[in-house]
């Protein structure tokens, strides 16, 4: 039965990602404290800004994501070099967590927040950095493409007035939705379809590993965020490289995304 | 003032029939005595071995997808021509093109309407579901997402300009029977090949041209060729196997 090994995976993988995250807390902390931050603007000089955010890269996230911005620092090994997932490839341009559609890289503000955050069980969070300090970071991992500097403008998607109180109203919309859309085929229960359409091993993400959908149940683990701003950005705008894909254009209304967030919330809320 | 000479009737009787005689030397062949000879005739070959059919059982929405869907990797003619090869010329970039109609991306029967198509830089592509079930559709570039975004039955309006060159490719995250294929461009000078394997690309500037072939299983070769070919001279190109 494949649906039991899956959290099984999860719990070890969320384990060896809790003691290799306290490491590298403890490693950036050590390094981020002696750091002479400058209380400039952060935009003010742009190539004095890379060059501090490529000293600050070198100390915190050079182990995964890799001397050339590829994803492939010697640490990334230890994530497991066959599942999903990698490092991300600044190389390449494809950002999962975004204020903007699908398809289009994220804002310089949704930078620093992955920054500022982490990812839980992938990344840790750098909020102890100076906040100059994570913009010259954010500068410098742009440089990685050129698709950056081809792009004009960035422009974020406007949510619709909310979230809505989580009523039973609307919760049982949420349901209905969640059924409409097709939610359950990947997230439902225990991540793996009951009906079998996604098996083990079927849903992949842009490497071709194996991706799984994270338990709805437990919205600590959301990589993007468990507010429902959160969700609902990453509801309506998709993981670009995974496939959960963006419902913005599909909602039959714009008040829809509010009432798909409570029922999500509903799962990990005592009924 | 003589009344027979208001601008209307000046045009009338002169300007008119001299402007269609200009406007129809721009369209007609006549006057393309040089074009004639910088027009690229081809034909593209493929003898290689030929994979088999893949063969799909469709285990969701079978009602509206059917039950089994075959894939053919390579479909070559008689004599060996290579169908829906797509030609192009590199490094022709003519500035900005012109706006055109969004190239439509219709779902239909779960496949995909156009499999193989052309879009040219700046312009919108549009997706349509026209199936009875949902659809996802999810559009690549090489290293990128187009867009990736679900589809409700019968629904159109999902709209995106096309910004960049380069190969596209379309998938559904529901149905990976599903597979399509768009080339962007941003000049004019590209062909699919017909049934025969043959191809035109006409108005070319006279000179060594670098023609990029992809084929969606053999994958991509590049030649060079040179204008003007000597009279009634067919490009001949040998794909090779992969
Ligand atoms: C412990 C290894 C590790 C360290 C250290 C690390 N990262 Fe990451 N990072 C990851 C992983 C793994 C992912 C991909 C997570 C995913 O795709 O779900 C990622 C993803 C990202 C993303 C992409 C988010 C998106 O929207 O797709 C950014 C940006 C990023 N990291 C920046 C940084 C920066 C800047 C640093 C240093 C300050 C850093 N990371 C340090 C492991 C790490
Ligand atoms: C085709 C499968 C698929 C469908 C359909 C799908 N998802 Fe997902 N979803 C995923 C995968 C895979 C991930 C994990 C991506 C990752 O970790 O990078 C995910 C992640 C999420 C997340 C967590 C985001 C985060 O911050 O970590 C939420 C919330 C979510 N999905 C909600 C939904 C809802 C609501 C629907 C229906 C409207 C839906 N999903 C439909 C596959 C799917």
């Amino acid at each position: 039965m494949p649906f039991l090994s899956a959290p099984m995976w999860h719990s070890n993988r969320t384990h060896r990602f809790r003691l290799f995250v306290l490491l590298m807390g403890l490693i950036v902390g050590f390094f981020a404290c002696p750091s002479p931050s400058s209380a400039t603007e952060p935009q003010a000089d742009l190539s004095a800004s890379i060059s501090r955010g490529q000293q600050l890269y070198q100390r915190a996230c050079i182990l995964c994501h890799g001397k050339a911005g590829d994803g492939d620092g010697p640490d990334a090994f230890y994530l497991g070099a066959y599942s999903a997932p990698r490092p991300r490839a600044f190389t390449e341009g494809e950002y999962k967590f975004r204020s903007t559609p699908s398809g289009e890289l994220p804002t310089d503000s949704d930078l620093l927040e992955t920054i500022t955050n982490g990812i839980p069980g992938f990344m840790p969070f750098f909020s102890s950095l100076a906040e100059s300090d994570r913009w010259d970071i954010v500068a410098y991992i742009k440089q990685f493409s050129p698709i950056f500097q081809e792009t004009d403008k960035r422009t974020p998607i406007v949510l619709p007035p909310g979230p809505l109180p989580p009523n039973r109203e609307s919760i049982n919309r949420g349901h209905e939705l969640y059924t409409l859309l097709d939610c359950e085929k990947c997230h439902s229960p225990l991540a793996i379809a009951p009906n079998g359409l996604y098996e083990q091993g079927e849903l992949r993400d842009r490497r071709e590993l194996d991706i799984l959908p994270p338990d709805l149940s437990k919205p600590a683990s959301f990589k993007n965020g468990h507010r429902p701003q959160d969700i609902a950005q990453s509801i309506m705008t998709g993981l670009d490289g995974t496939p959960m894909a963006s419902f913005r254009e599909t909602l039959p209304r714009p008040e829809d995304i509010w009432h798909l967030v409570n029922y999500v919330l509903s799962f990990s809320r005592p009924q | 003032m003589n009344n027979s000479r208001t601008p209307l009737k000046l045009f009338k009787r002169g300007f008119l029939p001299v402007g269609i005689v200009f406007l129809v030397s721009l369209l007609s062949p006549v006057h393309a005595e040089n074009l004639e000879t910088n027009t690229l005739r081809g034909k593209i070959l493929y003898h290689g071995a030929i994979p088999p059919p893949e063969e799909h059982i469709i285990k969701q929405d079978a009602e509206v997808c059917g039950k089994t869907r075959q894939i053919i990797p390579v479909t070559i003619s008689q004599d060996g021509g290579l169908q829906r090869a797509v030609v192009s010329v590199e490094g022709m970039n003519s500035g900005s093109p012109q706006k055109r109609p969004p190239l439509i991306l219709r779902n239909d029967k779960c496949q995909f309407f156009p499999d193989l198509g052309i879009a040219l830089v700046k312009q919108p592509l549009e997706v349509q579901n026209l199936d009875s079930i949902l659809h996802n559709t999810h559009i690549r570039t090489k290293k990128r997402a187009f867009i990736n975004v679900v589809l409700l039955p019968q629904s159109k309006g999902i709209k995106k300009v096309i910004k960049k060159p380069g190969p596209m490719t379309i998938a559904c995250n529901k149905h990976p029977f599903m597979e399509g294929f768009i080339h962007v461009f941003d000049h004019p000078y590209h062909a699919i090949t017909n049934t025969q394997g043959a191809f035109t690309i006409p108005n070319l500037p006279p000179g060594t041209h670098t023609l990029s072939l992809w084929h969606k299983t053999l994958g991509t070769i590049q030649r060079t060729v040179t204008l003007p070919q000597k009279d009634g001279t067919l490009l001949n190109i040998e794909f090779p196997a992969p």
